[in-house]
């Protein structure tokens, strides 16, 4: 540890205490009076084990990226909450001073802060507004009509596959090309059509199985679901059309090739590969903002509120005339439809797809928790949720680069032997994030059955308040 | 007019009658005008002569096994009206459980009694662990709904749904971390020896495996679900939990403990799920025990709705049919598709099949 470290510690320290008092007598709520204290905190003790700790890159790195997550997803719940424009601001305000803080502070540590964001905005806003896409379609589905769709990895498969196996050009190889004793088909269509494709055909899917199970009690649709989700992560697994277990590689990216200068001859390119997520995460957060906005406006109208009277009471609505099988089916088909562009962008920004990579936790699992703690029924909700969820089980996964890989187990009591090298990576990581995820939401079950946000209340703008 | 509806829809509609067989026609004209259709089809049906016996068999053998879950699975659907997602992962921990009392028996019978032979010391051990987990397995279950379902009574169904679902994944992780990731089974010396039994079928002879484990799980199966029949129609706790099943507000106004009630039928569908756990290692293993709770259950739930749910008897039908299903069906998958990884596929597309015949499923009733 040499002076300027501790000069610059102490300094920023300094500077963010400042900050968190400035802005905590600008709060005009409690909640953003903590708030503001809890951003302050924060860049303290980021600050503190940056400059005096040993840490790691690895370590920086998911520490900065754990504090980043933080302060969005609390400021994105403090951005809802707020109900003045000033409110916003100061939200807004909190938070940029806060990340400038974090990120700040690293650059003068002499961490490559650029790269960082970048692992940031990846984990944040391209895996979390994918989340945030797919939970906007199971609140529609079940927030708003009741349906309890349990095969969401299912629908996210197949919309994934379906994009890959439109948007892949010819000469492109498969992960197990060599297995396949037919040629694989391959399109190489531009990515607009992959994505309508996936769409498309989820729409199709989620059509026969609503056709079949939605006349039946409730819960059939999810048996009828987790099977169709069954049967495409099998079929993936096992035709050549889907590489099989070893899946599908070098899957493009849209507008990769004309952002990206990927050599010094490129022309067109004018962007450091490092940094197309960026372009990426741009292009989710608008299909985010969009496909919000459509399902706000859908959940006021008249449609919307039919599907809350079906939820509520399906042989009431009936009564009034409403063909309740037609609106669930509609929302169902809807619902699957977004599911299904959620598989496309993911599979376009992963590049590589595998059977496994659809598993049930984290595709269907996940999301339930969301939509429960966020408050299901209500798309802010369901908004603060994903990004909540998503950032707790992606600080979880840090754990890996703090606590050891293996430890060695030697006991001898005489009657009792127990001498192994314990594999603690791969044995206890995995397991405990899941643990930590499904006791809170036990917890949120137990004792906030209704979720952080609780639901709206929506009146039709006919009536008088 | 409920009874009236039911009446005229016994088992199928016209429409899915005309539905099902101008589908039968469009296939049979596919198959024998086709080429590449006929020559699946008709090597389907050699490969159905040859290895359809053991197809069979084997099926039976897994139908039983399936079927002491699916009792369990279908009692707890009914009387608590949701269907309990961690079932599979309470046989993953009897599996567990199983093997690990396996282990134990077989380190103490070897240091007690020495010069005892192999086939004596591994039946003794498999004894004390099948009696073991069945014994310990259903406090699991019951401790599960003390801590967590007991509080979800009066919420809706799909509420306990997505609980059991988080208790699934909290299981199967402390599954993961209790017996690790790697494949655990009775061990080598289990002798898997199989006797081939040649029987004989259209003329021709055909061998068929049957080890003695299989007549011992087939046994163990019809024993079981006799002596759960004998409960449920005799003693006076097995009258309550059908009476429960039937209405549960009026067996609470007709004096019946119902937590009582509740207890017993988490304890009894936890010691059946231990029971198919056993007989699912001693058949399939060893295998990764953590992946065991989520291929079981699809399987399970299958099971449960084909035969109606909430019907015991169903449930066994059920998994029986599931069983049969899932060995003989894959008999038409061509084998470069790798016909057993299609087997949980398989019976979601009869289950939903007879979904669309027969909501209510083969033993159901109407409602």
């Amino acid at each position: 540890m040499n002076s300027f470290s501790l000069i610059a510690a102490i300094l920023g320290m300094i500077i963010a205490l400042a900050l968190g008092l400035f802005y905590f007598r600008r709060g005009e709520t409690r909640g953003q009076k903590i708030f503001a204290i809890l951003g302050s905190l924060l860049s303290i003790g980021y600050l503190y084990a940056l400059f005096l700790g040993n840490l790691s890159i690895l370590q920086t790195r998911d520490l900065l990226s754990s504090g980043g997550m933080l302060t969005i997803v609390i400021s994105l719940y403090f951005f809802l909450r707020a109900e003045t424009t000033r409110g916003h601001w100061f939200v807004a305000g909190v938070t940029l001073s806060t990340l400038g803080l974090l990120y700040g502070g690293s650059a003068l540590a002499g961490v490559e802060v650029l790269s960082l964001f970048s692992y940031l905005v990846r984990t944040m806003f391209v895996l979390g507004g994918l989340y945030g896409l797919s939970l906007l379609a199971l609140n529609l589905q079940w927030g708003y009509t009741g349906l309890f769709n349990i095969g969401i990895h299912g629908f996210v498969a197949l919309g994934a596959y379906t994009s890959t196996l439109l948007v892949k050009p010819s000469d492109i190889t498969l992960g197990a090309e060599h297995l396949a004793e037919t040629p694989i088909p391959a399109f190489g269509l531009p990515f607009m059509f992959g994505l309508i494709g996936a769409v498309l055909i989820c729409g199709l899917f989620a059509l026969l199985t609503g056709i079949s199970t939605l006349k039946l009690r409730e819960d059939y649709l999810a048996i009828a679901t987790i099977g169709l989700a069954e049967i495409i992560r099998v079929a993936a697994q096992n035709l050549a059309i889907t590489g099989k277990t070893r899946g599908i590689a070098d899957i493009p990216s849209p507008l990769f090739d004309w952002l990206v200068k990927s050599s010094e001859q490129d022309t067109t390119g004018f962007v450091d590969p490092n940094y197309y997520i960026w372009f990426y995460a741009g292009m989710i957060l608008v299909a985010l903002l969009i496909v919000y906005l459509a399902f706000q406006r859908i959940a006021r109208s008249p449609w919307g509120r039919v599907l809350k009277a079906i939820r509520e009471d399906e042989d009431a609505a009936n009564a009034l005339g409403k063909n309740s099988f037609k609106f669930k089916l509609q929302s169902l088909v809807l619902g699957a439809m977004v599911m299904g562009a959620v598989g496309s962008f993911w599979a376009h920004s992963a590049r590589s797809i595998t059977p496994d990579a659809f598993d049930a936790v984290q595709w269907t699992f996940l999301p339930w928790v969301m939509l429960i703690i966020g408050g299901s029924g209500n798309h802010k909700g369901a908004l603060v949720g994903a990004f909540l969820i998503w950032a707790l089980y992606s600080i979880t996964n840090f754990q890996n680069d703090f606590l050891p890989q293996r430890i060695a187990i030697n006991i001898d009591w005489g009657f009792f032997k127990w001498q192994e090298s314990l594999d603690i990576a791969g044995r206890f990581f995995g397991p405990i994030r899941i643990i930590i995820i499904a006791t809170v939401l036990q917890l949120i079950l137990i004792y906030r059955p209704r979720g952080i946000l609780g639901e709206e209340k929506q009146v039709s703008t006919l009536v008088k308040h | 007019m409920q009874q009236s509806q039911t009446h005229k829809s016994f088992f199928i509609r016209r429409w899915q009658l005309t539905s099902l067989i101008s589908l039968s026609a469009v296939f049979l004209l596919f198959v024998v005008f086709n080429e590449g259709a006929n020559k699946w089809f008709f090597d389907s049906l050699s490969t159905l002569h040859a290895q359809g016996v053991q197809a069979l068999f084997s099926g039976i053998r897994y139908g039983c096994i399936l079927l002491l879950g699916a009792i369990g699975l279908s009692l707890t659907y009914k009387i608590l009206n949701f269907g309990n997602f961690a079932h599979g992962d309470i046989m993953a921990a009897g599996i567990g459980i199983a093997i690990s009392l396996n282990d134990i028996a077989r380190g103490v019978i070897t240091s007690l009694m020495p010069d005892l032979d192999n086939g004596a010391r591994e039946l003794y051990s498999l004894l004390f662990a099948f009696f073991g987990t069945v014994m310990i397995t259903p406090w699991v279950s019951t401790a599960l709904d003390r801590i967590l379902y007991k509080r979800f009574r009066k919420a809706k169904p799909v509420v306990m749904i997505i609980a059991s679902f988080g208790m699934a994944l909290i299981i199967r992780s402390l599954v993961q971390i209790i017996w690790g990731t790697q494949n655990l089974g009775y061990g080598q010396h289990i002798s898997i020896t199989p006797p081939v039994v040649l029987v004989e079928l259209w003329g021709r002879e055909i061998s068929v495996r049957i080890s003695t484990q299989d007549w011992v799980i087939i046994g163990a199966a019809i024993v079981l679900t006799l002596l759960l029949h004998f409960f449920l129609t005799y003693s006076k706790l097995g009258k309550a939990m059908r009476a429960m099943a039937d209405n549960p507000d009026l067996a609470r106004v007709t004096g019946i403990d119902t937590e009582r009630v509740v207890f017993w039928t988490w304890w009894i569908g936890g010691a059946l799920a231990a029971a198919g756990g056993f007989f699912f290692c001693l058949a399939f293993g060893p295998f990764r025990l953590f992946n065991i709770g989520p291929q079981i259950l699809l399987s399970l739930f299958a099971a449960t709705v084909l035969g109606g749910i909430g019907s015991p008897y169903g449930a066994m039908l059920g998994g029986l049919l599931i069983g049969l299903a899932q060995n003989v069906l894959i008999v038409f998958i061509p084998y470069e598709f790798n016909p057993t990884a299609w087997q949980p596929a398989i019976s979601f597309a009869l289950l939903i099949v007879l979904l669309l015949v027969r909501p209510q499923g083969i033993l159901g009733g109407s409602k």
